[in-house]
Parts: C-alpha cells; structure tokens; sequence
C-alpha cells in the first residue's frame, strides 16, 4: 500500500469536488445537451473544410 | 515505464477511437457517450471517436449567442485537472502520442526546445485565451459565431477528423478549400517539426496542455522526489524530455509526468505518487 | 509502481467494457452512399437499388403537424438538414430562400430541418435566423421521429435530401453549394421525373 501511504487531504481532492459540482451545474443548465448535439453532428467548418 | 507508458497510450486512443463503423463508412459515432469528454485532445469528428473533445465542448458552449459559463466543460478540466494534471498529456493523449513516436525517428539532432523557449511556451496561454475563449465568444463568421480553435489551428482534427473523413467520403473531398490546405499545412508543420524537437505542439500550441499545466501543482497524481536518498547525480535531468530541472519535476506547468526521470534514477527517489508528502514541499 | 501498474490496467478494462457495451448508432433508415460533389457542380447519388421511403411526424415554426405526406404537395422536395450554430448552412439559406420562391408549389418545394433545436425547445434563434436569411420556406424542428427518420443518416450539416411526388429516395448531398449550383441539379432532377 506505498502508494497511498502519504496520503493527506488534499487540495486536489478539492478540486474533483469543484469539477463534480461545476458537472451537475452544467447538466442543470443543459448544457450536455449542447456538447452532445455538437459532437454527433459535426459542422463541416468546425473540421477545416469548406 | 517507457514501454508501459507507450503501451498505455496505444491502448487508451485505440480504444477511445475505436468505433470501426465510423472509419468504414466516412461517418462518426452518435450515441451516447459522446455526452462525456476524453481527457486528451481527441477530435469528436475522428469517425472512431466515442467521446467528445474538451476543447471542442468548451467551444461549442461558449459559440452560443447569450453568455454562460461553461459549467459542464470546466467540470471536465477540474476533474481531469485535479485528478491526473497534465498525466493527461504523458499518458492519454493521441496527438501527444504522434509526436512521441514521430520524435523516435532516428533523423536530425534532437533539441528538447525550441530557441527562444521562455517565451514561446506562453504560446499556449495565448491559444487558449484568444482562439478558444475571445474568438468562441466574440468572431462571426456569417451569423453564427466560430470555434476558432478548431477551425483554423487543431492539427488533432486536420489528422484524426478531417483525414479519415476525406478517405472514407467522396463527397466531402470536393468541398475541400483554402481553409483546408491552411490547417494541413500547421499539421504537417508541427508532424515535421516533432521530429526534431520534443513535442512542439504540446510545449508551444496546445491550450488544454496550458489548462491542465496550471492543475499540476495540485494534482493528485503527482512525481515524489525523495530528497534523503538523492545524490545529485542530474540524471533526471538528462533525461528528462522537456528539459526541467529537479525542483520543476511534477510541479511545473511544464511537466507531462512521462516518467522518463523515474526510470532514469539510480537511486529510485522518483516515483509516481498519490499525493504530495512533506519531502516534495521546498 | 506495481500499484500504480494495476490502477493503469483497472482504467484500461473499464474502458475496454464501457466500449464493448456501448451499442453506437444502429438507425440507419436511409443508408447513403457517398455522394459526389464538386466545387461547382452538384449531384446526388443515385439509388440502384429498392426505393427507399421514409416516415415521419413533425412540427413546423408555428406548430402545425407536417408528415411524409407533404412530399405529395410537390413533384420535387428538397429538405436541407441545417444547425443553428452551422455558418456553411446559413450562408446558403438565402440562396435557398430564393429558389423556394422561384418555383411553384407543384414543381418544387424546400423543407428545412434544424437538427439542433428540438419541439418544445425555445425556437427564437431559429426564428430570427430563418428571418435574417430569408429563409422563409417551411422549416420543422427535431424530434425523435425525426431523429430516427432522417437525423440519423445525417453525419455533418448541411446535409440535403430530394425526394419525388411519392416520398420515393432521389438521393444526397453533403456540403453547402451555390444556389446556381442548386438550381442546376433541381433542373435536372425535374426533367428526369
């Protein structure tokens, strides 16, 4: 178990927190829903051509 | 540590690229994992790609009219961020790991940087900041807004997106233009330039290397130097790709923790890590 | 590092699973072979085998019900798939406009799809950019059937379909074209039916 023998609170373990949060807020807003919509159907543009 | 890093690497873009279909008839993935992001900068119109990109999902919430913050792509970034730094850039991303392997070709003397580094490596601030965020909020281009990013440098969509897309689709091979040749020309650029110096596009362009840069002090994944057991020796150093000293190994914004320093150490007091312990503070 | 061996491996079997159950897209309705387009000259694919029809229930912008009967109103539809945050499909919108007016009813019509806002949705934005354009053809909004009908064929946007009097397949293009280049292949398309 060395790899975690030095285990502290962390302030990265903070951040997965924010990054938790910053998700469900995301999601509350919908905003999935884009990045989905984006990434399924893709602008030609968005790819360089034409 | 070298070969399983490589391992590792091949494995993790084969199987976030994986979806054959896509390859085999010129079209991408639509179901839904793509409402989650990869880590790395994997284009999500790469006909394999199941996820989206990062960069491409903070874009696509910043090009709609009316402003939001983009929630649910900083979630990714703190998450990743916060979990991984820039481990993300070593160890699981397809561009990253093209120009480790185009890097191996014995040709050319190999530079770890290029002249005029401290500057340069700011190019990636200005990446972000301008093209992905300024320009996604602000430029038109007719009466929607653009992912600058993605439209005018992603050398990851011109080799992932747009390559397999243009082999598989006769159609789009027609629609082909100026804006093409210009993202084709930086892809061909930074593939040549990879060859000599240790990955340019990551050290000098990319704007999610600069976002998960800034997470490298906190991460959890970190490198451990313990400091009873060193002699000074520098190999580290010397062996280290990107050229860091040994107090910027795993804390500066620099470090992709490939672990070459790891390897290097005769007297093993580097080793990944779950956490920072005393020894590491300076 | 034998820890951090094993964790490595654990990521790489759980995504290998989360792959190996993921189904990807499995509807397609109307499978389309690549069709040819030039930078000039614009025609679609030719199906060679069975005809190929579709059917669908939408709505339209002002929330009247349009089905695949609406192919009936004309000898020729077009239905152009666009996006709203898609710049190739709005720069050839106006054009479009135009040529929805040039012809009759009977002859030709266009129908728009906005793959990106869905019923229900707030359609504002596509209001404004169907006002902006000129666009001011019939224009239907998303939806599952739609989804299933036609979205999903469609990989990029624009993406354009032409189907006869009957509902029947004629064939696609991918990529926006000029209107004379439009206007070139509706001519042709006419003659031929």
């Amino acid at each position: 178990m060395s790899f975690w023998k030095n285990c502290k609170p962390h302030i990265g373990i903070l951040g997965i927190l924010a990054g938790a949060i910053f998700l469900a807020i995301g999601a509350l807003q919908g905003q999935f829903v884009v990045i989905w919509r984006k990434a399924v159907m893709i602008c030609l543009e968005c790819i360089g051509i034409g | 540590m070298k070969r399983l890093r490589l391992a590792v690497q091949l494995l993790f873009t084969i199987v976030t690229n994986g979806y054959m279909y896509g390859f085999l008839n010129g079209k991408i993935y639509r179901g839904s994992l793509k409402y989650a992001c990869i880590p790395g900068l994997n284009c999500y119109s790469c006909p394999g790609a199941v996820a989206a990109c990062p960069i491409g999902a903070l874009q696509a919430l910043l090009n709609q009219r009316g402003f939001q913050i983009p929630f649910a792509a900083l979630g990714f970034f703190f998450l990743f961020g916060s979990l991984l730094g820039r481990f993300v850039c070593g160890w699981l991303c397809p561009f990253g790991l093209v120009q480790d392997l185009l890097h191996k070709i014995p040709v050319f003397q190999k530079k770890k940087r290029l002249p005029c580094h401290r500057i340069l490596k700011y190019g990636k601030y200005v990446v972000l900041i301008l093209l992905v965020c300024v320009c996604s909020m602000f430029l038109f281009g007719g009466l929607a807004k653009i992912p600058a990013f993605c439209k005018y440098l992603c050398p990851s969509g011109t080799l992932f997106g747009a390559i397999p897309l243009l082999g598989a689709n006769e159609a789009l091979r027609g629609q082909t233009g100026g804006l093409f040749l210009w993202k084709l020309g930086i892809l061909i650029a930074i593939l040549f330039l990879s060859v000599k110096v240790y990955r340019p596009f990551c050290q000098y362009l990319c704007p999610l290397g600069a976002i998960y840069g800034w997470f490298n002090r906190f991460s959890l994944v970190q490198i451990q130097w313990e400091k009873e057991r060193c002699v000074s020796c520098m190999a580290c150093e010397k062996a280290c790709p990107v050229d860091l000293s040994l107090k910027e190994i795993s804390r500066s914004p620099e470090c992709i923790r490939c672990g070459k320093c790891v390897d290097a150490c005769p007297q093993k007091c580097l080793h990944f890590c779950g956490s920072r312990t005393k020894t590491t503070k300076s | 590092m034998d820890k951090l061996r094993k964790m490595l491996f654990m990521l790489l079997i759980v995504s290998l699973v989360l792959l190996g159950g993921c189904s990807g897209d499995s509807n397609e309705v109307a499978t389309e072979p690549p069709p040819e387009t030039e930078a000039e000259d614009v025609s679609p694919d030719q199906e060679e085998t069975d005809p190929i029809f579709i059917t669908f229930a939408g709505t339209d912008l002002d929330g009247n019900a349009v089905s695949q009967e609406i192919f009936s109103q004309s000898k020729l539809t077009m239905v152009n798939v666009w996006a709203t945050y898609c710049n190739p499909c709005l720069s050839e919108m106006p054009g479009l406009g135009e040529l929805a007016s040039e012809y009759a009813q009977e002859e030709f019509q266009i129908i728009g799809i906005v793959s990106d806002v869905w019923e229900g949705e707030d359609q504002t934005l596509v209001d404004s950019l169907v006002q902006e354009t000129g666009a001011d053809y019939l224009h239907l909004l998303a939806n599952d059937s739609i989804g299933q009908a036609i979205l999903s064929s469609v990989s990029g946007v624009p993406t354009t379909f032409f189907f006869d009097g009957e509902g029947t397949y004629l064939g696609g293009v991918v990529g926006s074209a000029e209107k004379s280049a439009w206007e070139e292949l509706i001519n042709e398309l006419l003659e031929k039916l």
